[in-house]
Order: structure tokens, then C-alpha cells, then sequence
């Protein structure tokens, strides 16, 4: 049987607020083992965070961590899927946008969970090559993870 | 594999590792000293061990913060050899070193994806993401 959306989907998601300054962003990424949070405002997603956004967008741009809100960096642009979408589907939004990480929101705009290339690709891989392969090959040398500007 | 000339030595601070994978678009530098990899640091390592560190990125030289156990081959290396080492080492990209020592590229999951090898790809990611117990002896497509 095919997997589901609900069946890779991750369900707990740590998130972050947006007046959070990109320190504590930082001990969080290290701490709790993640690479990228939602930004979230009275549950609403108004942003996406994640490792190297803030390699990038702080210290290349010579930003203070400690005074720089997510907001300032974050990615404001909220790629995502909905809770009621078939896998096919998120991957397919995943392939386009080049997203390893895709949060899954209510028809509300509330988050209800996170689904990662790696769920996905772990739940059916063979079925799932060709639209993993979209996203990766849009991947440049080296990199850890596709920026989104 | 990508080929790729950008390093970075490891006196260089790691502000300047930054600029250097926002100008070049790469999350990944070798640390070369002289002629020798000595280690490499990632975008992630530059956050979790620079900035949730408390670490002045203008002060703190890249070899305080770089990754010293190398995960390497060379570029004859067989495929199958190299989704192997990525499982064990949980790693998703690998350093490929030149004859004598230097950098001479790596090769990543996107290597593997744009070279025919997407399955391998998917299932070394499933397995880095506890989804899959391992890779099975035989590998579903020809190295």
C-alpha cells in the first residue's frame, strides 16, 4: 500500500517566534538536533528558518545574533501543503520549490505538522526516486541545503 | 562528483567561511592547510558550534570550529564503497581527495541523483533519517 501524508508526516514540531533573537535560534538548532523551524505567530506560519539561512544571513552579511530578530532572516515566503493533500503532492510542491522540508498547515493556516524529503524518501523510496531525484539535482555542489530567497 | 577549487585555510575567521559559501553557493568548504585537507566546516557547523557557542565570528579562526574526522575517498573509489560510508558515518556527502592529499571534490546525494543513481540516493536518505534499518547487500542498481 502506498504510504500517506499522514503516514511520513512529522506531528510534534518545535517552532520558533518571530521576536526571537538568532542566537537562541541557534543553541535550539544545536540542542533539540534540527536544521530548520517554522516561525510561528499565535500559530500561524509567517516564516521558515533553518541553519543556513542563518550561516548565511547573518554572519555573511555581518549581522549581531544577539540583535537580530528570525524575522529580520527568515524565509518569509511560506512554501507548504495542506493537511488533506496525498503524498504525491506535497513531494511534487517539495520538487518544484526545491524544499527539503515541507510544513503541513490546516485550511486555517494553522501548522499541524512537518514532512522531510528523508520521511519521505525512508517510506517509499523506490515509488518516490524520480521526485526525489527533482529535488536534489536542482541542489548546487556542496551544499547542505537549497536556499530560498 | 562535483569538482570544486573553494577551500578555506583554517587561520581564516569564520565570517570570512561564511562569505565564502554565500559567494560561491555552497554550504561545505574543505580546510586546507598548505597543500593538505586538515578538516571541513559547514554551514551548520558555523551555527552550532559558532553562533549558539556565543563565539565572536570576527575573532573565532575556522579551525576551532571545523570538523577534524574526514569522511573521504578518492576519486576511484567504487560508488557502492561511498553510499556505504555515508550510512556509517551518517553523512549525506562525502570529500573526494586528490592524489597527495588535497581537495579534489565531492561527491553528495545530488551527485548520486543526477547521475542515474536516484534510488541509492533515496534509500541512504531514508536510512539517515531512521526510516529504512540499512542498505541491503546488494545495492537495486548497478554502481
Amino acid at each position: 500500500m502506498k504510504p500517506r501524508l499522514a503516514d511520513v508526516m512529522t506531528r510534534i514540531v518545535a517552532v520558533v517566534p518571530p521576536d526571537l533573537m538568532v542566537r537562541e535560534v541557534a543553541a535550539r538548532m544545536r540542542d533539540q538536533h534540527v536544521g530548520c523551524f517554522p516561525v510561528c505567530d499565535r500559530g500561524g506560519v509567517v516564516g521558515m528558518i533553518t541553519d543556513r539561512d542563518l550561516a548565511l544571513r547573518v554572519y555573511a552579511e555581518g549581522r549581531d545574533p544577539d540583535a537580530t530578530p528570525v524575522r529580520d532572516v527568515m524565509s518569509r515566503e511560506v512554501i507548504h501543503c495542506e493537511a488533506g493533500d496525498r503524498l504525491e503532492n506535497a513531494l511534487d510542491i517539495m520538487a518544484r520549490w526545491k524544499v527539503r522540508r515541507l510544513p503541513v498547515l490546516s485550511h486555517d493556516g494553522q501548522l499541524v505538522g512537518l514532512v522531510t524529503l528523508g520521511k519521505a524518501a525512508g517510506a517509499d523510496w523506490a515509488g518516490s526516486g524520480t521526485l526525489i531525484r527533482r529535488i536534489l539535482e536542482a541542489e548546487p555542489a556542496g551544499a547542505v541545503s537549497r536556499k530560498r530567497r | 562528483m562535483s569538482r570544486f577549487p573553494e577551500s578555506v585555510r583554517p587561520g581564516a575567521t569564520v565570517a570570512e567561511a561564511a562569505v565564502r559559501m554565500r559567494a560561491f553557493d555552497v554550504g561545505f568548504l574543505p580546510v586546507v592547510r598548505g597543500t593538505e585537507v586538515v578538516g571541513v566546516v559547514t554551514d551548520r557547523d558555523i551555527v552550532v558550534r559558532g553562533m549558539a557557542d556565543g563565539r565572536d565570528p570576527q575573532r573565532t579562526p575556522v579551525g576551532d570550529i571545523m570538523t577534524t574526522a574526514l569522511v573521504c575517498c578518492e576519486e576511484d573509489t567504487a560508488l557502492d564503497a561511498v553510499a556505504r560510508s555515508m550510512v556509517v558515518m551518517e553523512v549525506r556527502r562525502v570529500l573526494v581527495l586528490a592524489q597527495g592529499g588535497g581537495p579534489a571534490g565531492t561527491i553528495g546525494l545530488s551527485d548520486l541523483a543526477r547521475t542515474g543513481h536516484e534510488g541509492v540516493a533515496a534509500l541512504i536518505l531514508g536510512v539517515l533519517s531512521r526510516c529504512v534499518p540499512g542498505l541491503p547487500p546488494e545495492l537495486p542498481q548497478r554502481l
